[in-house]
């Protein structure tokens, strides 16, 4: 319950439209991930 | 990237193959869809393959397992008032120089509406491409808004230009 509190009350940051996309890397069900590698090079 | 709160759930099942369903059309605007949700990827894997069984649609895009929240909280996906366990139902477009460029977040109760989501990814796109902006419910083949002038020559010459369809000097439209 105290996690849950604490939680609750911690600022929470969440990136705003025109900021850096945050990288990370992360296991998917097409295997491991490197956020950087899925942007598409050639634009949209 | 787009989150929902928990496999084997209602909502997130139709979502998921909502996305799953138009997949060729995100990928006609070069756009990779890459889902995320706290669990397992035994969870994920085990949900696909039963939504596959009983429906025939495959997600068939790379889906997060994020036991740990590591992304959930880099992304505010994780919003303790609505669940403090469960993700929200967000949708980020970030553009390939890797700027988010529009958010969405749905509560656990309303599911998204894939329409919208391909409608604002390519509102944005030809936003870009054609340096203009969009008026309210715009759809591909519908008039974009020219930016409005800065300075008084700028003001005269939006005046005197009869290819553009003019409500008033501010709020012009044109074809692309």
């Amino acid at each position: 319950m105290e996690n849950i509190s604490e939680m609750k009350d911690q600022v929470v940051t969440m990136p705003r439209i025109g900021d850096k996309a945050p990288d990370f890397e992360a296991v998917t069900t097409k295997g491991k991930l490197n956020f950087q590698n899925l942007l598409k090079i050639n634009g949209w | 990237m787009f989150s929902h709160p928990a496999d084997f759930t209602p909502v997130c099942t139709t979502e998921m193959s909502g996305f799953a369903q138009r997949k060729s059309e995100f990928v006609a605007l070069n756009t990779e869809l890459l889902g995320l949700s706290i669990d397992s990827i035994h969870a994920h894997l085990g949900w696909v393959q039963n939504v596959r069984e009983n429906t025939g649609v495959y997600f068939d895009f790379p889906i997060i397992a994020d036991l740990d929240m590591k992304v959930s909280k880099l992304y505010g996906m994780l919003q303790p008032n609505e669940s403090e366990t469960a993700a929200v139902r967000a949708v980020f477009f970030i553009d390939p120089e890797k700027k988010i460029r529009l958010v969405m977040y749905y509560p656990l109760n309303v599911g998204r509406n894939m329409d919208e989501i391909l409608r604002a990814l390519e509102a944005l796109q030809t936003s870009d491409k054609y340096k203009v902006a969009m008026p309210l419910d715009w759809k591909k083949g519908d008039k974009v808004i020219v930016s409005p002038p800065k300075t008084l020559d700028e003001l005269n010459e939006r005046l005197s230009d009869d290819s553009l369809e003019k409500v008033d000097w501010y709020l012009a439209k044109k074809s692309i």
